[in-house]
C-alpha cells in the first residue's frame, strides 16, 4: 500500500475546517467473468472463471471559490491503493478566464473522461487504444526481441489507460472553443508513476470545439521522450531525449435524445534505437462506441476498436512490428436504481496476421455510485 | 331612427332575458350555497434557517477536455436560486377523496430546467395531469425517473425544447437529470386538488374544501415533515401553522 500523499492529508484537514467544503463520493463495482482459455493478453485469469471488485473514491475539497483540491483513490482486487488523480486547480487566474492545474491528473488527450469508471462505461473494458499492450516497451529493445514480443502484451499501451500522469496544465474556453496546454513527466503511451525519468517533459495540446449542443469535435497532439535515463546504454551513444514519441488524435462526442456516440482515431510513432539503426515505428488505432436507451432503465451498447501497426524489416522480410487487432464488444445494461447498474457484456477479439488466439470474454458487472 | 318593428323585437328580447333570469335564479342560489358549503384551510409555514438559495459543490473533474458546460472550471459553489415557495407544499388527504376522480387541469404544470436546477423542487399535481419539462439551459439535460408511479426517460434535448409526461398513478415521483447528478426534484401525484404551494412569505390558503375530516401534510424539500388531523366545516376557516 502506498503512502497517502500530502493532498489527501490536506483534504482531511479541510474537512475539519468548518469554513471549507469537502465532498466525498465514489463507486463500487464487482464483476464475474469468463474468458476463453489461451495465453492471449485479452484473456483474464488464464480463462478460468473469476470474480473481482473495484472501489473508486472521489474527494473534492474547496479551498476558496477559485481553488479546489481533487483526489481519486482506487482500490481493486489486488488490494493496492492507487492515487490516480491528486491535483490542485486554480480557476480564473487574475480574472482572465484562464485556469491552471498541477499534480497528477488525466492529461488532455482523448475523450475517455468519466467513461473510465464502471458506472459511466457502457461496456466492460476500455477501447483497445487505452488498454491493449503493444510489443514495444519503453526500454531499449533489439529487433529480435521486438519480433518475439508480438502479441505478448508486455509493451506500452497507445494511450496509457487514459493517461493519469504528473504534470501541469493551463486550460480554458474561448467561446465554443476549448484549449488545454500541458506538460507531463511521462508520455501519452507511458505515463510516469513518479518523478520524471529523463530530462524531457511531454508537451500536450488539445483543442475542442462545440459547434452545436451535443456535438464536440476535438484534436490533440503530444510529443515527448519515452525512454528512461536509467543507465541502460543506448546504441550509437545517443541520449533518451533523442527518442521521441509523437502522437496525435481526433475525437468526437455526439448525443441527442436517447443516443450517444463517441469515437476516436489516434496515430502514434516512436523513434526506436534498434541495434544497427534507428527505426520509426507507428500504429494507428481507433474506436467507435454507441449507446441507445430503449426505455427507462434499459440500454444497449456496442463498440468496435482496432489497432493497425506499421511494417518493419526483420531480416529482409517486411512484417508488422505487432499483430493487428480488431475487437467488437456488445452489451446490455439495466439501471436497478438511479445509482445502481448491472451490465452483461460479450467481447470478441480478433488478432490478425497469426493464428487467432481464443480470447473472447463474457462478463457481468454490477456498479453502484454513492 | 328606430322602427316600430324594431321596438317590438327589443321588447321581446328583454322578456326572454327576464324569463331566463327567473329560470336561472334557483341555479345561482344553489351555486352560491355550494360555495358557502366549503371551508377554508389557511396558515403560515415557517422554515427556520431556510436560505433562499442553495449552495452545492459541483466540480467537473474531467471537464478539462472540452468546453465547460457550467461556465466555471471549479463550479465550487453553485448558487441555485430556489425560493421557499418552490420547496414547500401543503396538501390534504382524506378518505372521501379516494372514491372521486378529479379532472386534471387543461394547462400543463411546468417543471423547468434552469441554471442546472429544477424549478420548482417539488411540484404537486392531481392524478391524470400532464407535466411539461422545458429545457431553459444552454446545455443538455436528460430528465428521468425510476419511481414506481411513473418511470420515464426523456433523453437529451436542447434549450427551447420541451417534453411532456402524463401521471396516471398517485405517489411520489423522484425526478433527476442523468447528466447533472446534483439536479433533483419531486412530483407529488395526489388524488385530489386540495393542495397549495405557499407564497415566499410562507402564507397559504386552500379554499372550497368540502366539509369533513382530513390529514393536512406539510412537505418540505424531499419529504413530509409534519402531519396533523383537522376537521373542516362549511363556511369556516381552519388555521394551521407549521414550523420546521
Amino acid at each position: 500500500m502506498k503512502k497517502p500523499p500530502l493532498i489527501l492529508v490536506m483534504l482531511i484537514a479541510l474537512g475539519l475546517n468548518a469554513d471549507s467544503q469537502v465532498q466525498w463520493s465514489g463507486q463500487v463495482s464487482a464483476f464475474g467473468l469468463k474468458s476463453d482459455r489461451s495465453p492471449a493478453q485479452r484473456v483474464l485469469n488464464g480463462g478460468d472463471p473469476t470474480l473481482g471488485w473495484r472501489l473508486d473514491l472521489f474527494l473534492d475539497g474547496r479551498v476558496t471559490d477559485d481553488i479546489v483540491a481533487l483526489a481519486n483513490v482506487r482500490v481493486s482486487g489486488n488490494e493496492y491503493l492507487y492515487f490516480d488523480y491528486v491535483a490542485l486547480r486554480f480557476a480564473d487566474i487574475a480574472g482572465l478566464g484562464i485556469n491552471f492545474q498541477i499534480g497528477k491528473f488525466d492529461m488532455p488527450f482523448g475523450n475517455l473522461d468519466e467513461r473510465r469508471f464502471p458506472t459511466e462505461n457502457f461496456l466492460f473494458g476500455l477501447p483497445l487504444i487505452y488498454e491493449y499492450r503493444t510489443s514495444l516497451p519503453n526500454t531499449v529493445i533489439t529487433r529480435a526481441d521486438l519480433l518475439n514480443n508480438r502479441g505478448r502484451g508486455i509493451g506500452m499501451r497507445l494511450i496509457d489507460l487514459g493517461v493519469y500522469d504528473i504534470g501541469a496544465m493551463v486550460f480554458g474556453d474561448l467561446g465554443d472553443l476549448h484549449y488545454a496546454l500541458a506538460v507531463s513527466n511521462g508520455t501519452i503511451s507511458s505515463a510516469s508513476g513518479g518523478q520524471n525519468d529523463n530530462k524531457d517533459f511531454s508537451k500536450i495540446v488539445r483543442l475542442a470545439y462545440t459547434p452545436m449542443m451535443g456535438l464536440t469535435l476535438a484534436a490533440a497532439g503530444a510529443m515527448g521522450a519515452y525512454l528512461p535515463n536509467d543507465g541502460t546504454p543506448i546504441p550509437r551513444t545517443k541520449a533518451p531525449e533523442d527518442y521521441l514519441q509523437k502522437i496525435g488524435e481526433v475525437d468526437l462526442e455526439f448525443s441527442r435524445g436517447h443516443f450517444l456516440l463517441n469515437g476516436e482515431v489516434v496515430y502514434s510513432e516512436w523513434m526506436v534505437p534498434l541495434e544497427n539503426q534507428d527505426a520509426r515505428l507507428s500504429v494507428m488505432g481507433y474506436y467507435g462506441e454507441a449507446k441507445y436507451t430503449w426505455f427507462p432503465r434499459f440500454f444497449t451498447a456496442a463498440r468496435v476498436s482496432g489497432l493497425r501497426f506499421s511494417q518493419l524489416d526483420f531480416s529482409g522480410v517486411q512484417r508488422r512490428w505487432d499483430y493487428d487487432v480488431f475487437e467488437i464488444e456488445g452489451g446490455i445494461g439495466v439501471h436497478l436504481d438511479r445509482n445502481a447498474l448491472v451490465k452483461v457484456v460479450r467481447r470478441h477479439t480478433k488478432t490478425l496476421g497469426t493464428t487467432d488466439p481464443h480470447d473472447d470474454l463474457t462478463a457481468i458487472q454490477f456498479a453502484v455510485a454513492f | 331612427m328606430t322602427s316600430l318593428t324594431d321596438n317590438r323585437l327589443m321588447t321581446r328580447s328583454w322578456r326572454i332575458v327576464l324569463l331566463g333570469c327567473l329560470l336561472m335564479a334557483p341555479v345561482s342560489a344553489l351555486c352560491a350555497q355550494g360555495l358557502k358549503s366549503g371551508g377554508e384551510v389557511k396558515g403560515k409555514v415557517v422554515v427556520a434557517g431556510a436560505a433562499d438559495t442553495e449552495r452545492y459543490m459541483s466540480i467537473d473533474r474531467y471537464g478539462t477536455h472540452r468546453p465547460s458546460v457550467t461556465g466555471s472550471q471549479t463550479s465550487t459553489a453553485h448558487v441555485s436560486a430556489v425560493r421557499l415557495s418552490e420547496k414547500v407544499v401543503v396538501f390534504l388527504e382524506g378518505k372521501s377523496f379516494k372514491a372521486r376522480r378529479f379532472t386534471p387541469p387543461l394547462v400543463h404544470p411546468v417543471l423547468d430546467q434552469k441554471d442546472l436546477t429544477f424549478h420548482p423542487q417539488v411540484l404537486p399535481i392531481v392524478v391524470g395531469t400532464t407535466v411539461d419539462f422545458p429545457n431553459r439551459d444552454n446545455l443538455f439535460h436528460n430528465v428521468f425517473s425510476y419511481s414506481q408511479p411513473r418511470e420515464f426517460d426523456l433523453g437529451r434535448y436542447p434549450i427551447g425544447e420541451s417534453r411532456s409526461v402524463q401521471f396516471d398513478e398517485t405517489g411520489i415521483v423522484r425526478v433527476y437529470c442523468d447528466i447533472h447528478a446534483q439536479m433533483n426534484a419531486t412530483i407529488l401525484v395526489l388524488d385530489n386538488p386540495y393542495f397549495v404551494m405557499p407564497t415566499d412569505d410562507g402564507t397559504y390558503s386552500i379554499k372550497d374544501v368540502p366539509e369533513g375530516s382530513y390529514t393536512i401534510k406539510f412537505w418540505y424539500g424531499r419529504e413530509v415533515v409534519e402531519s396533523r388531523e383537522i376537521s373542516v366545516k362549511n363556511g369556516e376557516v381552519v388555521t394551521v401553522n407549521f414550523t420546521h
